[in-house]
């Protein structure tokens, strides 16, 4: 009898702490969504003197790619003659930059792009070549830190997407993408007109998505990843829109 | 007269370090391209030859320099990086060519107007490489190149009207090549490793 009472106690304490917690954790949710809140109501409500000025960006120019195959995270090489080549290639595409904190020196960027990479191999004395085609979305920040001149840093993120593939059907192309990093630099050439390099290389790789297994039941699948890597050059055309 | 030359030099070096105008004081982006002479650095290696240890590379990059101190300025940058080996494969001269994303972080300290002392750190994340991969022969079967190297960096920046010449060391902290062989004459295992080192000697065009 004693030792029922006793479980009941127990029972009822581990339901209390239990519900105590879960306030705590309540509690805490609440702040965190209030606080939210107030940030996205800060960004995104508060009237800022950037917020005139929005400009289209159109760009286009070539890129210097590569492809690399890497097999169970070891980079496929060969030794001579040195495969595979760097290939010049084109990309194309259009952001918005707005201004970000009402601050004249500081945006952002973002919008959709094409880039086409790929790399040159020589095989039994056969040209070939692999390329892949991505649609990319990119968020970028710009620093213009001297006040003299018309020189952006910029530096951000790109979600490229495979729409295009030469080689590998196998790889599922609709359903294989990447995450790169952007470095780059911009020069006002004349009026709208603007230069640039960018250096993109990614942060995440694409994967071998396919079914393909070996005939040796024993043996394991062959993780095998892609990676590409770009140095773009571009010309800009800024249209002021609001 | 009792003429103290130690005196005198401590003058001339206060009136030249602490009284001059410097070029720290104003933001900088510098755009340019240096020629590095990549070299390694051999542990426990029997063979002392210097195939494929040396080569010639090259740096194209930006910089961004911000004034923090007086004399003192912070320079950030970004550059693409060629490491070259000169190699032998059989007769042929051939290249063990490595290509690395570099991020060099310095401080910079301006001893005169034109010249300053830099010292930092650079991560170099390694991009693309075409040849000779160097595995561990360890059970593990690791792979025994590096992703990415982390150097040290001391060199001298001198500077007239828009452009800068710069020359500085770098040594590479981590081990680029690490492997393992079974010595069957003396019956010991041996662990030998790499570094990486470089001279380099840059021309930059300044923005300000």
């Amino acid at each position: 009898m004693k030792e029922n009472h006793l479980f009941i106690i127990i029972v009822i304490m581990l339901f209390r702490s239990a519900h105590k917690f879960n306030m705590i954790i309540l509690f805490h949710q609440v702040w965190t969504i209030k606080l939210l809140l107030m940030v996205i109501y800060m960004i995104w409500c508060v009237n800022l003197s950037a917020q005139k000025k929005r400009t289209l960006e159109l760009f286009a120019g070539p890129n210097l790619t590569n492809v690399q195959h890497i097999v169970n995270g070891e980079k496929l090489f060969f030794t001579t003659p040195e495969r595979p080549f760097y290939t010049i290639n084109y990309h194309f595409g259009a952001f918005i930059n707005e201004g970000i904190f009402a601050k004249e020196d500081l945006s952002i960027s973002y919008g959709l792009s094409f880039d086409k990479r790929a790399s040159a191999n020589t095989s039994f004395n056969k040209l070939l070549d692999e390329g892949y085609g991505f649609l990319g979305s990119s968020v970028l920040l710009k620093y213009k830190p001297l006040k003299n001149q018309n020189i952006c840093l910029e530096i951000g993120t790109k979600f490229q997407y495979i729409i295009h593939n030469s080689k590998y059907a196998y790889l599922k192309a609709f359903k294989n993408f990447e995450f790169d990093y952007i470095i780059g630099i911009q020069y006002k050439l004349w009026k709208n007109i603007h230069v640039g390099t960018r250096f993109l290389e990614p942060l995440y790789i694409m994967r071998d998505k396919s079914n393909l297994v070996s005939n040796d039941p024993i043996v394991p699948k062959d993780i095998s990843q892609i990676k590409t890597h770009s140095v773009e050059l571009l010309i800009i055309y800024n249209l002021k829109i609001r | 007269m009792n003429f103290n030359f130690r005196k005198l030099l401590i003058l001339v070096f206060y009136l030249t370090i602490f009284q001059s105008t410097i070029t720290a004081q104003f933001e900088v982006i510098k755009f340019g391209f240096s020629l590095n002479k990549n070299s390694y650095d051999r542990f426990n290696y029997e063979l002392n030859d210097s195939i494929g240890t040396t080569g010639i590379g090259f740096t194209i990059g930006i910089a961004y320099e911000i004034p923090v101190f007086n004399h003192t300025s912070l320079s950030v940058g970004f550059g693409f990086s060629q490491r070259n080996y000169e190699v032998k494969y059989f007769d042929w001269p051939n290249s063990d060519r490595s290509n690395w994303a570099t991020f060099p972080f310095q401080i910079n300290y301006y001893l005169i107007k034109n010249l300053a002392f830099n010292a930092g750190c650079q991560i170099e994340h390694l991009i693309f490489k075409q040849k000779f991969v160097y595995y561990s022969d360890s059970l593990q079967q690791n792979s025994g190149y590096t992703k990415y190297d982390i150097g040290l960096i001391g060199g001298l920046q001198f500077r007239f009207r828009k452009i800068e010449l710069n020359g500085s060391f770098i040594y590479g902290l981590r081990k680029i090549s690490d492997t393992y062989f079974f010595d069957p004459l003396k019956g010991i295992g041996i662990y030998s490793s790499v570094k990486s080192y470089s001279i380099r000697i840059g021309l930059y065009y300044l923005f300000y």
